[in-house]
């Protein structure tokens, strides 16, 4: 079966120029063309159309114990009022997985990545994730704050041991990544420790969070992961982070490292101790360290919920929950907290975090290096995406948004001083081609043939917010899944998954340990493919070698 | 309910005939319901389909988990922890009313102390309006200390709040002595990681919601968490199979064709007593068995293998998640979802599996 998507403008820096050409799919492949005298099934008029790979999400809160945990925690934020589709059960449940994966493909995206799959509740996560239809998936395992790892820091084991437990965990968890949360700190504030900077030490274990990165980032390159260690600094939310974020960098020694939500820690310190932009000195750290990449955490306005692992930071953040209410779990390792948070358009402090996170794109050295996120929905929901596309294509919408914001954010940022505005291949690769690249998923974001054909094609408007919102067609696997902005059934994504090697060893230890702290071996905590019945789940990217 | 036992399947072409009465039973309904819900993951989808494709309402048995411990949740928050982190690390586990108690005794959470981190002190235990009663398997270091055995949970836990905030209570409150109060605060506060252990039960949801605002206030100076007796009949994983299916919790009713949560509106004990249901499904492949209050409803019933006599009009016999075929159920010890392997395998339909059937042969409600 041919499939031809004619006449469209093509928008694929990884394969080439931008230009009016045709894309071809057969048997859910890209191919360049098809062969002499093949017949084409089906054609679908292109013309006028941007046409982009699908796109992928490098963080986002999709699935979860703790997403799950902030469904239950705030009803009176997702009231259902209206039935779905034939064909679409549930894609009318707020906050259900069927809506999350009908309203990503509606705007185009095939792939997002969950951040932060514990190991001990692995099963839960991958649940979820199956349960969300048309998109595709991944997670990124969390690691550094357990018991068992940070006692092989106090005891001081060797460089295989830690990265045969790491990879034990990431294969065990089905994880696609790695990624530690405030390296330290969870585990610190289990001990009734409230603050943690990169040089504290974790209290009972002698290891510093330094240390704690950097045994993961030399485990990340041992495994041969992908995707760098994914890196939720210290300082989340604090006047002078942009420091946190030079010496973490500094500590990463040139090593791959991928900083979450980077407008988190972009708060300078103004003359009178308050806060202004840090944004330049972000955008420095970054042009200064081809190693390093990151997405933004784009703080969009509105009624939200934070969702994190990093304890103490949801701790010193339940203070200001809006609605007034909270809640912390102290888990196996992290755990997690959920805060519900309004961003308020009238408020100088948000819209200076909105400002920042503008600014850090603007003044991008490179959009292979920083990524298109709202860490949803901890800035903003995932549906903002194209009203930040429209800001970053356009100075006059920046400029229209920054009228009515308070004065202080023109004071506290340059924000209204930049004039660059956002291409369509520089979109294109910042919520295309580098996520997918960023995260070893060789067969999407781009076009080329032997391609995912994960396609989203979008008509061309000024309005760029209403041009993303919803495509004018979006093919999974080249089947048609969306069409003018509306999905049109449910069809089922995989989940792609790493199954490092290690050695038989650690099976072993691992199941001993389990036992001591659960009373259960490793089979409690598995995900097999069986939990899944006729579902096909899983699919296996390659390690690096 | 009809007086005769209902129709068991023999074999599966039998099953294919019993599920169509029971279709029968269904189609015809103008406010079905689908209860108990005593089931694995992958039942739990299929009722949240089934009730969907049908408008039905759907809960689980475990109401008092719902009404009283999810629903302070949704009203204030909690701070929770996990089985072993409360018995590695909770060097104060505070038992909350006799459930916990009971709990604590039977489920092994806390028969030993833990050693995974050396460094934690003696482990000691304060009962908290207990009735009397003591944890009697729990690896204790030291002797339990108790206050106001005989006082009502809520008026307990009041005096309590007042004094770790520092304010005056009456001189001899209900007999109990001030001291004593002030010494179970200090005792709280001395610990580092201390662990409340409540059993929604024992509680109404403003004692319960009580009781977390005490915890968390503890944690303005210590570390302080809690610990839910889990619910009955896979009552959390269906509850959380829900949130990420319907967006929120259970009941939920979907006669509008879509989900909407209702405590009161979709409570099945009292629909059913005002008459509002004429069909119920009551799946309890882990139990429970089918209550009383069913009452006069026509009734489906999916029960599980080896279970009593059951007065329902159509009885489907089905298999048992870990026992008779595999399923994925949340564990208790560790309050997460895991597959579990069949102990004795038999040939027997999952949930899933007829409901799937069932729906199947129903004919959707727009056609
Ligand atoms: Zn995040």
């Amino acid at each position: 079966m041919i499939t031809q998507l004619k006449g469209g403008t093509v928008v694929d820096p990884v394969s080439g120029e931008t230009r009016v050409r045709d894309v071809f799919i057969e048997d859910g492949r890209i191919i360049s063309s098809p062969a002499a005298g093949e017949a084409i099934d089906q054609v679908h008029d292109c013309r006028g159309k941007i046409i982009m790979a699908g796109a992928v999400d490098v963080h986002s809160h999709i699935a979860g114990g703790n997403v799950t945990m902030s469904r239950l925690l705030l009803p009176e934020l997702h009231v259902n009022e209206a039935p779905g589709d034939a064909g679409l059960p549930f894609s009318t449940s707020k906050w259900s997985g069927y809506e999350i994966g009908r309203l990503y493909a509606e705007m185009g995206y095939t792939t997002v990545i969950e951040p932060a799959l514990a190991p001990a509740q692995a099963m839960q996560t991958h649940l979820e994730m199956a349960d969300i239809p048309i998109i595709d998936r991944g997670a990124l395992t969390v690691v550094g704050n357990d018991d068992h790892f940070l006692s092989q820091l106090r005891a001081r084991e060797g460089r295989t041991a830690i990265r045969d437990s790491i990879a034990y965990a990431l294969k065990a968890s089905k994880g696609l990544g790695l990624k530690v949360i405030n390296a330290g700190g969870p585990a610190a504030f289990h001990s009734g420790l409230r603050t943690f900077d990169l040089d504290d030490t974790v209290p009972h274990y002698g290891a510093t969070s330094r240390q704690i990165v950097s045994a993961l980032l030399t485990a990340v390159d041992d495994i041969g992961v992908p995707h760098p260690l994914h890196v939720h600094a210290n300082n989340l939310g604090a006047i002078g982070a942009p420091d946190t974020i030079d010496a973490t960098i500094a500590a990463a020694e040139g090593r791959r490292l991928h900083f979450a939500h980077i407008q988190f820690y972009a708060y300078g310190k103004d003359a009178d101790g308050s806060m202004r932009s840090g944004a330049e000195q972000i955008a420095a750290a970054l042009a200064g360290a081809p190693n390093i990449t990151c997405d933004v955490g784009q703080v969009m306005f509105g009624s939200t919920v934070t969702i994190s692992l990093d304890l103490m930071k949801q701790w010193s953040g339940s203070k200001f929950a809006s609605p007034r209410k909270f809640s912390i779990t102290d888990g196996d390792a992290e755990g997690g907290g959920v805060v519900p948070f309004a961003y308020k358009a009238k408020n100088w402090v948000n819209c200076l975090q909105w400002a920042i996170g503008l600014e850090i794109f603007l003044l991008s050295p490179d959009p292979w290096r920083v990524l298109l996120t709202t860490d949803h929905p901890n800035g903003g929901v995932f549906t903002s995406y194209p009203d930040i596309i429209h800001l970053l294509m356009s100075a006059d919408e920046r400029a229209r948004w920054l009228e009515s914001m308070p004065e202080k954010v023109r004071e506290k940022s340059s924000l209204a001083s930049m004039t660059r505005e956002y291409s369509f291949e520089e979109i294109a690769i910042m919520t295309r081609a580098a996520p997918a690249r960023l995260l070893g998923l060789h067969d999407r974001g781009h076009l080329k043939p032997g391609a995912v054909a994960d396609v989203a094609v979008y008509d061309d408007l000024a309005d760029r917010a209403a041009m993303f919102r919803s495509a004018s067609l979006v093919f999974k696997d080249g089947r048609v899944a969306v069409k003018d902005g509306k999905a049109l059934g449910w069809i089922a994504g995989r989940t792609s998954i790493l199954t490092p090697d290690y050695d038989a060893q650690m099976d072993r230890r691992m199941s001993d340990y389990l036992n001591d702290r659960y009373g259960l071996g490793p089979a409690a905590f598995a995900v097999p493919e069986a939990a899944f019945g006729e579902r096909s789940i899983f699919k296996v990217e390659p390690c690096r070698t | 309910m009809s007086d005769h036992r209902g129709t068991r399947p023999k074999g599966r072409e039998s099953l294919v005939e019993t599920v169509e009465s029971a279709a029968r039973l269904i189609a015809k309904a103008r406010q079905p319901a689908i209860g108990g819900l005593g089931t694995d993951v992958d039942g739990v989808r299929a009722a949240l389909a089934l009730g969907l494709k049908i408008g039905a309402i759907v809960d689980h048995a475990a109401t008092v988990y719902e009404r009283v411990d999810l629903r302070v949740l949704s009203d204030s928050g909690v701070m929770v922890t996990t089985a072993a982190e409360a018995r590695h690390r909770g060097d104060l586990i505070v038992l909350v009313g006799p459930g916990a108690v009971a709990w604590a005794g039977h489920a092994s959470v806390f028969d030993n102390g833990g050693g995974l981190y050396p460094w934690r002190g003696p482990r000691g235990v304060l009962c908290i309006g207990t009735g009397g009663a003591r944890p009697a398997h729990m690896a204790i270091d030291g002797d339990v200390a108790v206050l106001g055995d005989d006082l009502p949970l809520d008026r307990v836990i009041g005096l309590l709040r007042a004094r770790l905030g520092g304010r005056p209570v009456a001189a001899s409150p209900e007999g109990l002595d001030v001291t004593a109060i002030d010494a179970a605060a200090l005792q709280m506060k001395a610990a580092s990681f201390g662990v409340v252990v409540a059993d929604a039960h024992d509680f109404d949801h403003v004692a319960y919601d009580s009781l977390m605002a005490l915890v968390k206030a503890l944690n303005a100076e210590t570390r302080f968490t809690t610990l839910a007796v889990p619910a009955h009949h896979h009552g959390r994983g269906a509850n959380l199979v829900s949130a990420w299916t319907t967006g929120g919790r259970l009941p939920v009713g979907m006669g509008r064709g879509y989900p909407e949560q209702d405590d009161w509106r979709f409570d099945l004990e009292r629909a059913v007593g005002a008459g509002e249901i004429d069909a119920l499904v009551w799946v309890g492949a882990l139990g429970p068995e089918l209550p009383e209050w069913a009452g006069k409803v026509p009734t489906v019933a999916l029960i599980h293998h080896g279970a009593q006599e059951c007065r329902a009009d159509v009885v489907i016999e089905v298999g048992v998640p870990g026992i008779t075929h595999a399923g994925v159920l949340t564990d208790a010890i560790r309050d997460g979802f895991a597959h579990v392997e069949p102990r004795a395998p038999q040939d027997l339909p999952s949930v899933a599996e007829v409901l799937s059937l069932l729906s199947a042969a129903i004919k959707d409600k727009a056609a």
